[in-house]
């Protein structure tokens, strides 16, 4: 399964916190058969129970499917969550209720999820709602109670914020480590097999030297087997040099596959804001369960944001980028089609040349450089347009391997 | 004029250093891997032994032990492309005579080989 590129993917983490959300709701079942309450507020608190169940439920699936977009959808939890222990509160004990415990446990896990600043507003929040949860019993409580408890409340969230900072700092570290050990392994592979036969070459044409020097006595074919030797050698060098060469690139050519739909889905949320401000839509049609295609991330990355650029220019008032993929026998066709000016039928044959451009900034590179990794890719790109209809860009990708 | 052992798995390197070494009037005898080697030196008298570090199987410093086992009083010279820090104080440790970086000229062997054999 393709997981998002969040700080943490649908892994351990999630199934443990969903986990953590079942037990709790479970909890909460046995409570309420068991603890006694009237009847008026047993009713709702069964309810309540149900629809939070059906709720985490429906939550925890879209998690699951929707992996990178994880982060909001937990924070659309967190609300819903504090929503739910509000109510639930005042028919269960008010403020000495035992589910505000319940108010601890969010803050715990949803400051250790977000880090050490988001933590901060997490506490406040929290405290807030925590507070609140119970109007008619504030007046009950003495204000030390109620700022102890948020203190605590903010403490611990605080301290899980820490936490989860230094271990990703712990991970990042680990990862540099790997990596560079991974260098200077290569790196000492290399001098090695550089090294050796230029100490065969050094003496030998130390031994070459002192022939030479005996003048009249000078055994030539002894000298010729010395040079053949140096030469011998050179070739060997320039060989391992040439193996690792191929080793280095084919390994980068292990990293060359991408999600598309993962790709298009990020950088569709990474253009929104930009897009409404400037009254732009966004239409997604991706087909599902679409297999990696051979290119590198970073530069299909570049491809896409060249072109929805260009889309962007062409509709200064407003207007709809409509973005599907669709999946062929051996490779994946994208089409970003735009509602925009369109282009003329002399520029469009003109469109991936170098340094061609209609717009008064950029380097009229975008194009060119798009179509020149697509094709090295092993795939193909079009564009089709008409004047104030608009444009369609086709990008087709083969499967990765 | 002493027996000097090589044990090195580049074959070429142990051509060049053999003429070297000849041409310094010493006697050299070249292992192409760390059996070989041990089976030489229980066959004859060596001066001196001059290991190449990494070798594939058994590796220098493997030589270096078992010679150091079997046969304590021949020194040994660790000659290698490698330079890296640890694996130097390892094989001082394993009691390796002296640590030579590849490449190696003429000079810097005679000289460790005067070094090494001086009373």
């Amino acid at each position: 399964m393709n997981t998002g590129k969040g700080i943490l993917s649908f892994d351990l983490t999630d199934f443990a916190f969903s986990l953590v959300k079942l037990l709790a709701v479970f909890g909460g079942l046995i409570w309420g058969l068991y603890h006694p309450m009237s009847s008026n507020d047993k009713v709702f608190f069964f309810i309540l129970l149900a629809i939070f169940f059906v709720y985490t439920l429906v939550l925890y699936l879209c998690v699951f499917k929707f992996a990178d977009q994880a982060p909001k959808l937990y924070l659309f939890e967190l609300i819903i969550d504090l929503m739910f222990l509000s109510f639930i509160i005042p028919v269960t004990g008010g403020f000495n209720s035992t589910f505000t415990l319940g108010f601890f446990l969010l803050a715990a896990i949803h400051s250790f999820y977000y880090g050490l600043v988001a933590s901060i507003g997490i506490a406040f929040l929290i405290s807030i709602v925590y507070i609140f949860s119970c109007p008619q019993c504030l007046v009950h409580q003495h204000w030390t109670d109620i700022a102890l408890r948020t203190a605590f409340l903010s403490v611990l969230a605080v301290i899980m914020g820490y936490l989860s900072e230094r271990e990703r700092r712990m991970h990042r570290q680990l990862v540099n480590a790997e990596q560079f050990a991974a260098m200077g392994m290569m790196s000492s592979q290399i001098a090695h097999a550089v090294r050796n036969p230029l100490s065969t070459i050094s003496l030998n044409a130390e031994l070459l030297s002192d022939e030479v020097k005996k003048g009249q006595g000078l055994d030539a074919d002894e000298a010729e087997t010395l040079i053949n030797s140096i030469m011998n050698e050179v070739q060997r060098v320039n060989d391992v040099v040439e193996e690792h060469l191929k080793f280095m690139r084919r390994s980068k050519s292990e990293y060359r596959r991408c999600d598309v739909n993962l790709l298009l889905n990020s950088l569709i949320n990474f253009l929104e804001k930009e897009a409404s401000r400037k009254g732009i839509s966004f239409l997604k049609s991706l087909e599902g369960n679409l297999p990696d295609v051979k290119i590198e991330e970073s530069g299909l990355r570049q491809i896409m944001l060249n072109i929805v650029r260009n889309s962007f220019e062409a509709m200064p008032r407003g207007g709809q980028i409509r973005i599907s993929t669709v999946k062929g026998k051996d490779d994946i066709e994208i089409t970003i089609e735009d509602t925009g000016i369109g282009i003329s039928r002399e520029n469009l044959k003109r469109i991936f040349e170098p340094f061609f451009t209609t717009k008064d900034v950029g380097t009229g590179l975008g194009l060119y450089i798009a179509r020149d990794m697509v094709i090295e890719a092993g795939g193909g790109i079009s564009c089709e347009s008409k004047i104030n209809k608009g444009t369609k860009v086709k990008v087709r990708l083969s499967f990765a391997v | 004029m002493a027996k000097i052992l090589l044990v090195d798995d580049d074959v070429e390197f142990g051509i060049a250093f053999s003429k070297i070494l000849k041409s310094e009037g010493h006697k050299p005898a070249v292992a192409l891997n760390t059996a070989e080697g041990l089976k030489t030196l229980g066959k004859e008298k060596f001066d001196i032994i001059f290991a190449d570090l990494s070798m594939p199987g058994e590796n220098g410093l493997v030589l270096l032990e078992k010679s150091k086992k079997g046969f304590p009083d021949i020194p040994v010279v660790m000659i290698t492309a490698f330079g890296d820090w640890d694996v130097y104080a390892k094989a001082i440790e394993k009691g390796a005579v002296k640590f030579v970086n590849k490449p190696v000229k003429k000079e810097e062997i005679v000289q460790i080989i005067k070094d090494v054999l001086a009373p």
